[in-house]
Parts: structure tokens; C-alpha cells; sequence
């Protein structure tokens, strides 16, 4: 049918034809939460506004529930507050003294001085989703949703400085589904960005709809009124198998339509955060020695492990592949993002600062068993022409984008047909890059028979972090209608190479758990190669995507067993080999019907 | 009148006096307004001030003002609410009440606040605090450069910096040499605290301490970065001044207001813990804080 021809073209042409020739990195947080949310609000205590998140994240002192003063270690380029909008404020208006829902149930539970009353006035605002039920006395107050919708768009551009730091009005869908009627809820959220802040309606909540179809449909009835606006998806690792799977929400198989609009509506993903990391896991990967990073299994406010298929992300870009191998739409063309989905308010990455600029207290107290293995959240980097909100949402729109598990480790990734090994020999290699190729995010098409694509990517540490362990392309492609992954180390720092056997010895590990230090006397301040793929056949659709591995450096339990001189708690490890994660590139053929 | 000393004085013949019946009367009827009115009444005024006060905080929460049987319903429940206040603090409720104390601690601590915070500094007071706190208001120091890298990685360690120092002589007679592809931009125009999270701290604060006497135009270095080795070209550098007090009048008024009524605050805390003797139980795990003994 000509119309999904046509539409496939411009989904395509128009992703991969508005690279850009001259980018710069910009470093930021696309997902937190403030006092307006009313899971921060009941759980964590939380007071901040998103005026302090902002202040914060710009590098400005802020003083903590515990009246200490913390700033900051490095102020990010962007940031996006993305309260709840269940209910937005509705927990930390009803708390005040003089709010007219007082002695109502869900006043006196969120006034109690037990902290089980707090969660189950939390559990008053899940209700109504949940059961059909009407919300308690005291949620449901328009004035006061628009109220706080109101006051959340005025703080990003309140704080908007053009060139200097971006904000971006934005909020949480959040949706959840029971994959089946007697399973735990499975996370289907989203963060929904909005390019600018012009003529900008009330948000659509999860109280709404909890289809993620119906999402798309707002966001795309926003854009015909020339609102342009994105979803980004997090938590696939707690979906219960939902977020990637084959059918859409009602059940019916994924089709072109559905794949179309999935690419246009959510042109990125949020990899790692602090409730785990949803690259891969090893029941998946079970040959990635990696693929155990931060894994976060349980289901929400249960203690059953949510499905593995459909979970994943590299999964999910297999699976990508292979409905583009059948002939139809790939549903999971998708960027890579990072973020902290911090609930206190404050944009923090640092393992060795988490408990320094949290209040400890609240944090300790209110962390569940599971989640406090995770390490501290995540942060995207973006390739961007400037820092602004045109150019910022344009590249994340074209995917030049990549996560990072907290440092700033730089990470640039080209594909293009002819690129040489003098690529690098030059300075300005970039240029000739972006001349030659397809950035991340990209995608190649049509390859002729004998040429091979060649990509070329350069790692560089954060320069105030830790040194590279290894720099590996991992490539999935799709043979006889099903999927395979490989995964090739292609830089690696102290000069290490890779065994007959496929091997690479360890880059070590100089972390010292009685002082919680370590040192760059080993790995690699920046690695840098072009790699062309040895088994390349250009009849198979497939992906490329870079991930780059620090060195071992302390986990925030061991600075904490540190500080406090506290035994570090059982079966939580010393260190964290940190890590960056691009969005891949594409190598697709246009196949004849 | 006189009784009849022939009649007998029979309970028959009380209860037919006028007097019995005027007592009995006097008596029926005080005992029915004792159980119909009550007694010893307290007044609650609501007045013209705390009707417009609640008025306008319906207004600011709902963003409308409230209709006739809203408000009436609004009256009644501050009615409600200063009765059973009343009440509970005569049955002895308010003793040991968290929430209770908390909010009167709240209320005498923005009491306090509210008058710190009407004090206006004079002239004299903000040039002080300006001078006293001048690092905060400083413009930083910018710098536009080119620079050269040496990546220590990809040659050496030493090999970079010896590579670099032989790079430097060329450089008085050619505009550039080979060097190696930089993570970052090689022309950078920024202020010199934002260099650090392109090339790391060290490298910021070595350029920090020689920017200022290196005459623009001429390469420098070998500069150790997070990376590697730099020669560097400063084109132009901008030393940081001290802001012009006209400019930042406003925030050193709000950060002086915000000192002083912390500084308020904790002088009448002062004065009020002084007043108190206080005692902290110590238990088997832990010792009695030291704010115990004073």
C-alpha cells in the first residue's frame, strides 16, 4: 500500500537526512521529581520545588530538609522537572495548615506522624486507576491542578537562559498495566518533553488513559496545533515484558501504523536510572560478561521478577530488526537517554556525593531491600549545535544522544562507506565525519555489494572522573528471520588485546574498599578507533551501538560504609565499573515488496 | 395577710397559699430556663478581618471566590474549629500534641521572620556586606584561546610533553603543527570556571595562575589536561573584576536581608534558650548529646 510506503520514506529521510555538521556536548537530567509529585512528597519527605531543582542543577547552593547547604559538583547544561500529574501537589497542599481537606481521610493520614499513614495516603492517589474507584476527598481539585501545572511551566522558563541552560516543560505519564489480572503492576511510563512553552495544553495523565496509544494521540493532536512534543519511555526493566512487546496495548500485533507512530511519538528511550539500568540482562545476553549491570527485577510494591522478554532494550532493538527483516516497519528504532528519576528533588549522579546532598536520613530510611543495590541515576549527553530548546529537542529528536550510569564520559560514533584509517590523523576529524556519514542515532542505507560500513568512534573519560576500561561496538542482526547479538571489544586501554579465544584480561581493579578510593594508574583517558564489521553481509538488516566501560571506582554503599564506618551491608558490591551508552546506527535495505 | 389561729396548718392548706404558689412557680421556672439556655457563655467572633482573610486564602487555592453556600460552609468550620480548640485546651489536650507544637513553633518562627525581614538596610550597612562578600559578586575571568593536544595515551606520557615542548619554537614562525584530535573544541571563548569539565581542574587552575601575565598571541605551555599535553594561544583574556555595585544592588539586598533574619532568628533563639535549662535522658547505646550539660 503506497500511503505506507510513503510514510515509511519521510519517517526515514526525515530522521536521517537533519544531522547537523558542528556539534558541541551538552550534559542534563530529563527526568525528576519535586514536592508536586506525591509519591517524593509521601515517601521521601521531599519539599523542594522545581525552582530548587533548577537552582540546583545550575549550580547553586540549596539547603537540605536537615539545614545543611549542598551544591553541585558540576552544574548540568539542561534540565527537565517531570512531576507526577496524578493529582499534581495534591498530597503537599492537603499537609498545609490551612487547607480546607484537613479532616478529611486523606488530611489526617498525610498529617499523621507515622510514616505508614504517609504511604497510605499515597495509596489514595493510586485508587483510581487502579479500581475505577472516585478519587478521596481532596484529590481531585481542577483549580488546584492547573494551579500547579501552571507553576511548573513558569519555573522552567523562569529559569530558561538561552546559550546558558536550557529547561524544557515536561511531566510524567504514568501509566501502569497488569500484564495479566493477577500479576503485579508492570511500569509503562513515559516523560513527556514539550519543545517550548507556547500555547501549552494540561497535561494528559495516566488517569486519563493508561495507552500508551492514546499518549501518541494527544502528543500528535499538540503537534497538529503546532505544540511540537516527545515521550521518552523508563523502567522497561519493571514493564513485566509490556514496554517492548508484540503486541500493542489492547493486544493486537504491532503493525506498520503502530511502528510509525511509536518511532515519531518516542524517538528515545531512558536507559539507566536510579531504579536499575534495562540495557540487557544475562538470561538474555548470557555471554555479555556486562550484562549484570545494576539489574532491578521487582515488579512494583511486590516481590515477583517481572517478565525477561519485552523488558530489554537491546532485546527490544532485536526484535526491531527482525519485523523490518519480514518486511514491515522497525517499531524499535530508538535513542538512548539517561537519567536520575530522583524523587528528592535534586539532579544527583555522584556515587560519592549521593548521600551528601540527599538527606540520609529519608533516604536510608525509605529505600526498599531491592533498591538499594542500584547505583546513583544516570545522565543524557546530547550533540548539539547550541544550548537551547530548539536545538536541544532537535537533537533529540535525531537521536544524537547517548546515557551515561552518572560521569560525563564523551562518547562520538559515526558510520559512513568510506571512511580511512587517516580519519583521525586530522583534527578536525569531526567534520570529515559528519561529510562522510551518519552520527548516532543515524541510519545507512543500501549498501553495495563488497562495500563495507566503517565506524568510527572516539571515548574520551570525564576529565574530572575516571580513566576507560574498553570501548565495544555491539551489533545485533537478523538472519532468516531471527535475531543475533555480538559483541566486539574495539579499543582497549593499557594495551590489551583481544585473545584467539574472543578473551580480553580484565583492565584490573584499583579500588581500595577501607578508604573508598582508587586510582587512573590504569585504563585509559581516551580511546579512540574505526572498526569495520568483519561479518558485515549487506542483504541483513542490523544495529550498532557503542557502549564504553570505566575502570572499577567505589559504589555509594562503600563511601557510605566509609564515612560512617559502617560494615558495608551483605551482598552489595565494593565497586562499579560506570559506563556510557549511544544510541545506535542502522543499517537497513530497502527491500521490494 | 394573717393565718386564721382557729385553722389548722395542714400541708393541704400550704399548698393553697398564693406565696407557695408564686415560689413553686418561681422555682418551675427557673429550673426550665436553667436546662433551656446555657450557661456561662463564651463568645466566638468572626470578624470582618478573618472573613476577608479566608476569603482570599479560598481565592488564592481555587483561584475563584468561593459561592454563597461555599463560604457559608467555610464559616462553619472555622466556627467548628475555635470551639473545639477551645474545648480541647480546657480538657488539657494541648499538652504533648505534635502537631500542635509544631505549629506553634512554626508561628513564632515566621513571627520572627516577618519582623526580621521588614528591617531595610541602609546605604552604610550594604556597602559593608557588599565589600565583606565581594568573591560572590565578582564578574568571572573569560578567556578566548586556541589550543594544541598532545594525547598522552596515544604517544606516552613523557612522549607527549617532550613532543609538545619540541612543537613549541615552530610555533613562533608557523600559525600551527600536528597534533592529535581533542575530545573538546580547539577554539574555546568561555569564562576560565567553565573550563574544567572540558579538559579537568588541573588544567583550569594552571591556566587560571598564568593567564593573567601571558601576553596575547603567543603559544604557551606544555598545560597538563585530564587527557594529555596542550600548547596554548591566548587571544584574549579578560580578568575578573569586582562587579559594579549598581548592577548587583538588588542581590546584595536580598542576600543581606536573608542573613540578617537568619541572623535574627538565632539571636532570639539565643535569648529564649537561655531561659531553659535542658536534659536529655542518655540510653545504654548512647551517650546524652553535650547540648545536655549546658
Amino acid at each position: 500500500m503506497r500511503s505506507r510506503h510513503i510514510l515509511t520514506g519521510i519517517c526515514l529521510a526525515a530522521i536521517a537526512t537533519c544531522a547537523v555538521a558542528e556539534t558541541r556536548l551538552y550534559f542534563g537530567d530529563l527526568h525528576l521529581h519535586t514536592r508536586y509529585s506525591n509519591d517524593a512528597f509521601a515517601f521521601f519527605g521531599t519539599t523542594r520545588t522545581p525552582d530548587d531543582a533548577y537552582r540546583y542543577a545550575r549550580g547553586e547552593p540549596i539547603e537540605t530538609n536537615d539545614g545543611r547547604t549542598v551544591r553541585i559538583s558540576q552544574p548540568l547544561d539542561f534540565l527537565a522537572v517531570t512531576d507526577h500529574m496524578r493529582y499534581p501537589g495534591a498530597l503537599q497542599s492537603i499537609a498545609e495548615p490551612d487547607s480546607p481537606y484537613g479532616d478529611t481521610e486523606v488530611g489526617k493520614l498525610i498529617r499523621s506522624t507515622d510514616r505508614a499513614d504517609h504511604f497510605r495516603a499515597f495509596l489514595e492517589v493510586l485508587k483510581p486507576a487502579r479500581t475505577g474507584a472516585p478519587p478521596a476527598e481532596g484529590l481531585d481539585d481542577k483549580p488546584r491542578s492547573l494551579h500547579i501545572w501552571r507553576l511548573m511551566v513558569e519555573s522552567a522558563d523562569k529559569h530558561y537562559e538561552p546559550g546558558k541552560f536550557t529547561t524544557f516543560a515536561a511531566y510524567e505519564w504514568t501509566s501502569e498495566v497488569q500484564r495479566l489480572p493477577d500479576r503485579p503492576y508492570g511500569n509503562m511510563h513515559r516523560n513527556v518533553i514539550f519543545a517550548d512553552t507556547r500555547d501549552l495544553p494540561y497535561p494528559l495523565s495516566s488517569l486519563d488513559t493508561t495507552h500508551p496509544e492514546e499518549l501518541w494521540k494527544y502528543l500528535e493532536a499538540q503537534r497538529m496545533r503546532g505544540v511540537d512534543v516527545l515521550a521518552i519511555p523508563h523502567n522497561a526493566n519493571i514493564s513485566d515484558g509490556l514496554m517492548f512487546a508484540p503486541t500493542d496495548s489492547w493486544g493486537a500485533p504491532v503493525d506498520e501504523h503502530y511502528a510509525a507512530r511509536r518511532t515519531w511519538n518516542e524517538p528515545l528511550v531512558e536507559v539507566t536510572q536510579q531504579k536499575g539500568t534495562s540495557e540487557t540482562h544475562p538470561g538474555l545476553s548470557p555471554t555479555d560478561e556486562f550484562a549484570s549491570f545494576e539489574l532491578y527485577r521487582n515488579l512494583f510494591g511486590s516481590n515477583i521478577e517481572g517478565q525477561l522478554g519485552g523488558s530489554y532494550i537491546r532485546d527490544a532493538y532485536k526484535r526491531g530488526i527482525e519485523y523490518q527483516s519480514w518486511g514491515f516497519f522497525n517499531p524499535f528504532m530508538f535513542g538512548l537517554v539517561g537519567a536520575t528519576d530522583t524523587h528528592a528533588g535534586l539532579s544527583t549522579v555522584s556515587e560519592n556525593r549521593l548521600l551528601e546532598d540527599v538527606e540520609p536520613a529519608s533516604q536510608r530510611v525509605s529505600r526498599a531491600p531491592s533498591s538499594m543495590v542500584t547505583s546513583a541515576g544516570g545522565l543524557t549527553g546530547v550533540w548539539a549545535e547550541a544550548n537551547r530548546r530548539d536545538t536541544l529537542f532537535s537533537a533529540l529528536r535525531r537521536r544524537e544522544t547517548f546515557a551515561t550510569t552518572g560521569p560525563r564520559i564523551s562518547v562520538r560514533f559515526f558510520g559512513g562507506w568510506n571512511y580511512t584509517e587517516e580519519l583521525f590523523v586530522d583534527s578536525d576529524w569531526v567534520q570529515a565525519a559528519y561529510a562522510g556519514g551518519v552520527p548516532m542515532g543515524g541510519v545507512l542505507e543500501d549498501g553495495s555489494p563488497g562495500v563495507v560500513p566503517k565506524f568510527a568512534v572516539y571515548a574520551a573519560k570525564d576529565p574530572n572522573g575516571a580513566n576507560l576500561d574498553r570501548v565495544q561496538i555491539i551489533k545485533g542482526w537478523v538472519v532468516d528471520g531471527a535475531s543475533h547479538e555480538q559483541i566486539f571489544d574495539v579499543a582497549l586501554s593499557d594495551g590489551r588485546a583481544v585473545g584467539a579465544d574472543g578473551s580480553v584480561p580484565s583492565v584490573g581493579n584499583s579500588v581500595d574498599p577501607v578508604t573508598a578510593t582508587w586510582g587512573n594508574d590504569i585504563g585509559a583517558a581516551t580511546l579512540f578507533t574505526l572498526w569495520e564489521d568483519p561479518y558485515f553481509d549487506p542483504r541483513l538488516p542490523a544495529f550498532y551501538y557503542v557502549r564504553v566501560i570505566e575502570i572499577p571506582t567505589p559504589r555509594w554503599q562503600t563511601y557510605d560504609a566509609v564515612a560512617s564506618g559502617t560494615p558495608l551491608p551483605e551482598g552489595v558490591a565494593v565497586s562499579i565499573q560506570e559506563r556510557a551508552f549511544t544510541s545506535p546506527i542502522w543499517y537497513q535495505t530497502r527491500r521490494p515488496r | 395577710m394573717v393565718s386564721d389561729p382557729k385553722t389548722p396548718v395542714t400541708p393541704a392548706r400550704i399548698w393553697r397559699e398564693p406565696l407557695i404558689h408564686f415560689l413553686v412557680a418561681g422555682v418551675i421556672l427557673f429550673g426550665v430556663y436553667q436546662a433551656v439556655v446555657p450557661q456561662d457563655q463564651q463568645t466566638v467572633r468572626i470578624d470582618r478581618n478573618e472573613l476577608a482573610w479566608m476569603e482570599s486564602m479560598w481565592l488564592s487555592q481555587w483561584r475563584r471566590p468561593p459561592t454563597p453556600d461555599e463560604f457559608e460552609q467555610l464559616v462553619d468550620r472555622r466556627i467548628r474549629e475555635e470551639i473545639y480548640a477551645r474545648e480541647a485546651q480546657a480538657m488539657g489536650l494541648d499538652r504533648n500534641d505534635v502537631i500542635l507544637r509544631r505549629r506553634l513553633a512554626q508561628q513564632l518562627e515566621s513571627l520572627i521572620d516577618d519582623e526580621a525581614s521588614l528591617a531595610e538596610p541602609t546605604e552604610a550597612q550594604l556597602e559593608i556586606y557588599f565589600s565583606e562578600h565581594i568573591s560572590q559578586y565578582q564578574r568571572p575571568a573569560s578567556i578566548r584561546f586556541r589550543h594544541l593536544f598532545f594525547n598522552s595515551d596515544l604517544r606516552g606520557k613523557d612522549v607527549a610533553k617532550a613532543d609538545a615542548m619540541r612543537a613549541l619554537p615552530a610555533l613562533a614562525v608557523v600559525d600551527t603543527v600536528k597534533d592529535d584530535p581533542f575530545p573538546g573544541p580547539k577554539d574555546i571563548t568561555a569564562a576560565i570556571d567553565a573550563l574544567s569539565p572540558v579538559f579537568g581542574r588541573g588544567f583550569q587552575h594552571r591556566l587560571e595562575s598564568i593567564a593573567a601575565d601571558t601576553s596575547p598571541g603567543q603559544w604557551i605551555g606544555p598545560i597538563e589536561s585530564a587527557y594529555g599535553e596542550h600548547l596554548v594561544r591566548i587571544d584574549e583574556y579578560v580578568p575578573g573584576a569586582p562587579a559594579d555595585f549598581a548592577g548587583v544592588r538588588e542581590s546584595v539586598i536580598a542576600d543581606w536581608r536573608r542573613r540578617h533574619i537568619a541572623a535574627v532568628a538565632d539571636s532570639r533563639y539565643a535569648d529564649m534558650r537561655r531561659k531553659y535549662r535542658v536534659i536529655i535522658d542518655s540510653t545504654p547505646d548512647s551517650p546524652a548529646p553535650q547540648s545536655a550539660t549546658r
